[in-house]
């Protein structure tokens, strides 16, 4: 192009206007500037990927169930779900599929009193970030730190909301802390996730405060209570013990957990939007036998 | 416009898509591909610099704003614009060859990956690790290469059935003497023929200088690898002549463009016949320097050097007609012929038809002299020096008025026989003044082969003038056909016109002197 040197001027401004923004965003990531742009943008971007749901949501779980089956070498079970999902395509509201999160969903909220607005998830995070967007915003009484529940535990929390879709941060993201409590002793600890990673796929990672605690695999987890239920309502299941980390030298005592959500195959989640007036303790636990390990 | 818009959709939808599918699969190796740093990719490729950049930035800022996005805002915009930017500056690989293209997408999304990757290392180090990011970075990258031909071939198509071509823009090297080499006309009136195109922010995007594809998309897809492998021996000849045609360069060593065109392709600012005022400018992809070698034999008068290949691409065929026939025609055969696209033979009308026989001369000079000395109805053909031999004729040296193809005029050497056209090859300093004798016969081409400057020509034999300089360059350089049409003279450490060594308020380092530069419009192509 002829122009060089406006379209060098034009590099030169793209490149200070992001490094500015990053910047900006780094020092204080909830400033009243970023805080607008995040909005106004989000809503419009927000509002497409929710208009666009309704054709990208089964493309999107059909390809990941049938990636993720195909992953286990069942092929049975894909056969199965492929056929399922074929039968549900004209189906526009709730499939199955969805049914069935649904269902145990409800089981599990209604076991521990929890108000709950059911939402599918409709975008995926960028790069090594583990987030989901959800389908209900400020319009439907979400707030950010609220908590939000997996089928069969807890999913993440919420950290921002526009009008008509909310982010949620995945447990099992790296930037991710849940205070927990453990089942029979209830010591008290927290647990972070991996994020993108493949070793340690799908799994969390607990850390005890007290040095002296003795874990066992196959201990359950739920959620310790915080402050005015923000941003996680008590009792809610987090995982089992999988493995115990040696803990040489380390100050706390550490376990590999899995997670009862499975954070891959999210899509119909529960946002949490009230909380029972008591803390149903450990009460949402499944039984133990059936506890996966 | 169309095309901004349709950037901005293809963007839009790459995002959704990337957003709503493709980030939720769990492929192996935990990486997904980056759609949208493929379609920048190749919306840079296809719009340039500043089409790259502009959708790199909007596509990044996007990506940082877009709902389940939590990382520090302008992460994206920066690595994706950087990424528009040099995938811009590396437009020109698209026209070489698909490899090329290829390469250089892959390459970009490898880097663009790692440069994601490695900003969020550094900005979100404690909850993004150099483990995690040597994990899932492989896969990413193998993603993107394997899905970057997809997208760049569905990109391209896209902006080729939106009208833009995959031309170089003008003032680019290749185009240069691109421009030099399109038809007279055209090139002196503004020999860039600029066809608005695609990318957001106005990429300008001539399609090859002074040609511009007939009608649509057929000749502008026609070019290069996107009309697939050629078939036929025939059929590769045909490409190889469309792709030298449209990128100004020649398709073999020592070969001009002259003679017929490619089908498909017209020259944008056609000759009105019957034009009489200013001097016709003759190039290749119009002109007669073929016919003119081909009838050159009997003129005799001198041996060039080395062998003259003016390669046409059916030489022999012409050769035996100008033989029997006469490659140029009467005034009769002409008022027929006349036609605004073809003739008979090949040979565009721009040399040789008109209301009169137009002076042909390939000499050195001025444009102003030879339409002084030229006689009064009838302008000449000129062939200057910048499309003979770059480099080598340096106009500079000389006084502009005291070489001119008019007073090269070859009209005293051969009062011969009415009707036949003169051709003389003759150095500078035998013919000077010449000219003066040649205004007797209109109605007879006078052509006359006048190379050198005065000096040189004085310095050599009177049984050698000096010979035109159709000059090949390296056989390295042969392949490569934008290579061989820049002229080299100092090293250059860059990409296009400018070097990366430029650094603003400095001088360029290893450029170009604008003294070598061959048909740039600023002299209209002719010095």
């Amino acid at each position: 192009m002829r122009d060089t040197r406006s379209s060098r001027l034009l590099l030169a401004a793209a490149l200070i206007t992001a490094l500015a923004l990053i910047a900006i965003s780094y020092q204080n990531a909830s400033a009243p500037l970023l805080r607008g742009i995040r909005n106004v943008a989000g809503s419009a971007l927000g509002g497409a990927e929710r208009a666009i749901s309704p054709v990208t949501a089964p493309v999107a779980r059909f390809l990941r169930s049938g990636v993720v089956a195909a992953g286990n070498g069942q092929v049975t079970a894909l056969q199965r779900q492929l056929t399922t999902l074929r039968a549900q395509v004209g189906a526009a509201q709730l499939t199955k599929a969805e049914y069935r999160q649904l269902d145990q969903l409800l089981r599990t909220s209604g076991t521990g009193g929890y108000r709950v607005l059911a939402a599918s998830v409709i975008a995926f995070g960028q790069g090594f970030q583990q987030t989901v967007t959800l389908n209900a915003g400020t319009a439907q009484g979400v707030r950010p730190e609220q908590t939000v529940l997996g089928p069969a535990g807890l999913a993440g929390r919420v950290i921002a909301a526009t009008g008509q879709t909310c982010t949620v941060l995945l447990a099992s993201d790296a930037g991710s802390v849940v205070g927990v409590r453990l089942e029979p002793s209830g010591q008290i600890g927290w647990v972070t996730g991996y994020g993108r990673t493949a070793d340690h796929a799908g799994l969390l990672k607990l850390q005890i405060l007290d040095p002296a605690t003795v874990l066992t695999p196959g201990e359950q987890l739920v959620t310790a209570a915080s402050m005015n239920d923000r941003p996680f309502v008590p009792g809610i299941p987090v995982g089992v013990i999988a493995a115990v980390l040696n803990r040489a030298g380390t100050l706390t005592a550490q376990a590999l957990v899995r997670p009862y959500a499975d954070f891959t195959a999210l899509d119909v989640v529960g946002i949490v939007i009230g909380s029972a007036g008591h803390s149903p303790s450990f009460a949402v636990l499944p039984p133990p036998s059936k506890a996966r390990r | 416009m169309r095309r901004v818009a349709v950037a901005v959709a293809a963007l839009a939808a790459a995002l959704l898509i990337q957003l709503t599918i493709v980030n939720g699969l769990v492929l192996p190796g935990g990486g997904t591909p980056d759609l949208v740093l493929l379609c920048v990719i190749a919306l840079a490729l296809v719009g340039g610099r500043r089409g790259g950049l502009i959708a790199g930035f909007g596509a990044g800022l996007a990506i940082d704003l877009a709902p389940p996005a939590s990382q520090l805002l302008g992460q994206y915009a920066l690595v994706f614009c950087l990424v528009g930017y040099c995938c811009g500056r590396l437009r020109f690989t698209l026209r070489r060859s698909a490899a090329l293209a290829l390469a250089v997408a892959a390459m970009a999304a490898a880097v663009g990956e790692a440069l994601a990757a490695g900003i969020t290392l550094a900005l979100d180090s404690p909850d993004v690790t150099w483990a995690t990011v040597v994990q899932l970075l492989p896969s990413s990258v193998l993603y993107d290469v394997v899905l970057s031909p997809l997208v760049l071939f569905v990109v391209v198509r896209v902006a080729l059935a939106l009208g833009a071509g995959v031309g170089e823009p003008a003032g680019s090297p290749a185009l240069e003497l691109g421009g030099s080499a399109g038809p007279a006309g055209a090139a002196g009136e503004g020999a860039a023929r600029r066809v608005g195109l695609a990318g957001a922010g106005r990429v300008g995007l001539a399609v090859c200088g002074s040609l511009r594809p007939a009608g649509d998309v057929a000749a502008a897809g026609a070019v290069g690898w996107l009309s697939g492998p050629a078939k036929s021996r025939q059929a590769r000849r045909a490409q190889d002549r469309r792709i030298a045609l449209l990128t100004g360069a020649a398709q073999r060593k020592g070969d001009v463009w002259v003679g017929s065109r490619p089908a498909g392709v017209r020259p944008a600012d056609p000759v009105p016949a019957g034009r009489k005022t200013g001097p016709v400018r003759l190039n290749p992809g119009a002109g007669v320097a073929g016919s003119a070698a081909a009838v050159s034999r009997p003129a005799a008068r001198v041996v060039p050097q080395r062998p003259v290949r003016l390669g046409l691409a059916d030489q022999q065929r012409r050769s035996r007609r100008a033989r029997s026939g006469g490659l140029i025609r009467s005034g009769a055969d002409r008022s027929g012929a006349g036609r605004p696209d073809r003739d008979g033979h090949g040979v565009d009308r721009h040399g040789l038809f008109g209301s009169g026989v137009r002076r042909i001369s390939f000499g050195s000079g001025n444009p102003v002299g030879a339409g002084r000395l030229s006689p009064g109805r009838l302008s000449p053909v000129r062939l200057g020096p910048g499309w003979l031999g770059p480099g080598r004729l340096s106009p500079g040296r000389l006084g502009p008025g005291r070489l001119g193809p008019g007073r090269l005029g070859p009209g005293r050497l051969s009062p011969g026989r009415p009707g036949v056209p003169r051709i003389s090859f003759a150095g500078g300093s035998e013919l000077v003044g010449a000219g003066r004798v040649s205004r007797s016969r209109p109605g007879i081409p006078s052509i006359a082969f006048g190379g050198g400057s005065l000096r040189r020509a004085g310095r050599m034999s009177p049984g050698r003038p000096a010979a035109p300089r159709f000059r090949s360059e390296s056989s390295s350089s042969v392949r490569n056909p934008a290579a061989r049409s820049r002229p080299r003279k100092t090293a250059r450490f860059g990409i296009g016109r400018s070097s990366v060594l430029h650094l603003p308020g400095l001088r360029r380092a290893g450029g170009r002197s604008t003294v070598w530069r061959i048909g740039s419009t600023r002299t209209k192509g002719y010095s």
